[in-house]
């Protein structure tokens, strides 16, 4: 019996613009069981990154609650909101925002260093998560040095540094050639496979929709099955 | 954690600016370790000069205007007054003890040097004595005995029970024998000579007359009082106190220091806001980077500490490269202010024969002593005020919400 993950109930999020209530998200309500592969598409302001951005710890609801392994984040201080981002999310963004001034090494180390893992034992993970991703050999180059397809493989590497549950991805093929992007889809669904690991994807890119094990669509702030 | 190696790198990036804001600490640095060399030079040099200056909180010695006859040049024996002076000073209230002084310049064995008459007893009374290192100081039965400085001994490669031979003004010439040498630590004091008074009245021919009445006051506090007591009822005689000059000398010092702590302080004040505006541009510039460590897990201590780590680092190379300027300073300084200090001080009644064997003491040069404390207060202080003007900007950073420092380009 597969074991939900994540449940969101009526979430809403309103920004305010001036003296305007924008409206990011409209009472979505989702159910993500472990293991699944989910992806979210929507025409650009639909508040896909906003839903994204909440289930990841990173935004608090207008309204709404979230529950990921039985714990309402909404509820979570600041301190244990940041816990929650380093051990139980990983996150990976379309810009791939590595860390300029750190090699590839490093950047895969920067979690682990922040959940207070001891210096050479996180090299050995760096290495071996690097390895996985097939940039064992670019482990000492900064990202300036780096192709885009290749920052995008060091910054999967980074979100997997802690053994994250889910993994949330926005775009994360958007700036890729379709070669880097099947690439990049490959390692998620070996990941998906090898780990059991639940992938959130935001994406209008149909080579990962294609990959994807649920799809939904969002819509003015509502979500809908696609 | 990369704090450090994030600090450094984003340092190293930007190294003009780096170099730029460093600097604005070194200014400060440099300028108080300059000023705490000073002042401990200072008062290695103040505390010399009350040693040197003994119990005495008197001097009376004649105050008439010295008519051009007989001072004899080089061999010059300064306005006298009568002995018996003395006992009537010694009736005065407040007053603890007088010892009279006959002092004149002369040769011994050809180095020429200052002679001090005295009586033993009421001069260890008065000064609390000379330190003796080798032998005994002159008793009441003295004749013929001299107690000689260190330097004085060492330049006339002399030993412990020789004769020497003293040479004055009228070409009177008396063998005297070491029985003592004295040391003070002020090479130009250890070239006096002492000799007792009766010894002293005898070879200048200056019977019954003394050039000095060392007074020494029951209380400190009765030295001014006493010195006007004195001088009023007294004609003639003038009188001055060592300890004013010291206090008046310190002060002076004092108010140096201030000038220099203003000026260093300010410095550093300037500095540390140097340091807190390159500090917010690298919080700005990298907004970015904040909202992703946020977003990969890190918390607001986390933040806090890679900033304050990187302020840290430019107050540790700002005291770093202030120290070694300051160092650098220290031996310059001297040398441009030489004139400032043994003018500044030796209008304050120095004129005085009785001062003569002090004199070294007062016009020497300050000379700055660098000390391990002083190296390593202006070292930290670099840290701390690094540390402080990089709370504001890294608690600024800590704060940022990840979501909007994720828009941020």
């Amino acid at each position: 019996m597969p074991k939900t993950i994540i449940r969101a109930i009526g979430l809403s999020k309103i920004y305010r613009r001036g003296k305007i209530n924008v409206p990011a998200l409209n009472g979505v309500n989702l159910e993500v069981t472990h293991g699944e592969i989910v992806g979210i598409m929507g025409p650009s302001g639909s508040g896909k990154t906003t839903l994204l951005n909440i289930i990841g710890g990173l935004d608090k609801p207008t309204q709404g609650k979230i529950f990921v392994d039985g714990v309402d984040i909404t509820l979570l201080n600041e301190k244990d909101l940041a816990d929650y981002r380093l051990k139980k999310v990983g996150f990976i963004f379309q810009f791939y925002n590595l860390i300029p001034t750190l090699t590839a090494i490093e950047n895969v180390e920067v979690p682990m260093a922040l959940a207070g893992l001891p210096k050479n034992e996180r090299r050995e993970k760096a290495l071996n998560l690097l390895r996985m991703v097939g940039l064992e050999s670019r482990a000492d180059h900064k990202p300036d040095e780096l192709s885009g397809g290749e920052q995008q493989r060091v910054a999967i590497a980074r979100a997997l540094a802690n053994n994250p549950s889910i993994v949330l991805a926005d775009e994360p093929t958007g700036d890729l050639d379709s070669k880097s992007a099947m690439a990049f889809m490959k390692i998620v669904r070996d990941l998906n496979k090898r780990n059991n690991q639940t992938f959130i994807i935001v994406t209008h890119d149909p080579l990962v929709v294609e990959q994807c094990t649920r799809i939904y669509t969002i819509r003015d702030g509502r979500l809908e099955s696609a | 954690m990369f704090t450090w190696s994030l600090a450094v790198r984003n340092l190293k990036r930007r190294k003009l600016r780096t170099g730029l804001t460093a600097s604005g600490i070194v200014v400060g640095i440099s300028m108080m370790l300059m000023l705490l060399s000073l002042v401990s030079g200072m008062e290695a040099q103040t505390r010399s000069m009350v040693r040197a200056l003994g119990g005495v909180d008197i001097i009376v010695s004649n105050g008439t205007i010295p008519a051009r006859e007989g001072m004899g040049g080089f061999f010059g024996i300064a306005r006298t007054l009568n002995e018996s002076l003395a006992q009537i000073i010694g009736q005065i209230p407040g007053v603890y003890a007088v010892s009279p002084q006959l002092s004149f310049s002369g040769y011994i064995d050809g180095v020429r040097t200052t002679i001090y008459g005295i009586n033993p007893n009421s001069y260890v009374e008065v000064t609390g004595g000379l330190n003796i290192v080798s032998g005994s100081f002159l008793s009441e039965n003295s004749k013929n005995e001299i107690v000689l400085g260190r330097a004085l001994m060492d330049s006339l490669n002399l030993t412990l029970g020789q004769d020497v031979t003293l040479e004055v003004s009228q070409g009177e010439r008396r063998t005297f024998r070491v029985i003592g040498i004295f040391e003070t630590g002020i090479v130009f004091q250890e070239y006096a000579s002492y000799i007792t008074l009766a010894d002293a009245q005898n070879i200048t021919g200056q019977n019954g007359l003394v050039t000095q009445i060392l007074v020494k006051c029951e209380d400190p506090s009765l030295v001014s009082d006493v010195s006007s007591l004195i001088s009023s009822s007294i004609s003639g005689v003038r009188v001055s106190s060592p300890t004013t000059i010291v206090q008046q000398a310190s002060q002076m010092l004092n108010t140096l220091t201030l000038f220099f702590a203003t000026i260093g302080l300010v410095a550093l004040f300037a500095g540390s806001f140097g340091i807190i505006n390159t500090m917010i541009m690298s919080v700005t510039e990298r907004t970015r980077e904040i909202g992703i460590l946020k977003a990969i897990g890190a918390k607001n201590a986390d933040i806090m500490k890679i900033f304050l780590a990187e302020a840290l680092l430019i107050g540790l190379m700002g005291g770093g490269f202030g120290v070694i300027t300051g160092i650098v300073l220290t031996y310059v300084f001297p040398m441009l202010t030489s004139g400032l200090f043994s003018s500044g001080i030796s209008p304050i009644g120095l004129g005085n024969p009785g001062f003569r064997g002090f004199r070294g003491a007062f016009s020497l040069n300050i000379t700055p002593t660098i000390t391990p404390i002083n190296i390593a207060l202006c070292f930290s202080l670099g840290a701390v005020v690094g540390i402080l003007a990089g709370l504001y900007p890294a608690w600024h950073a800590s704060r940022m919400k990840p979501v909007e420092a994720l828009k941020h380009a």
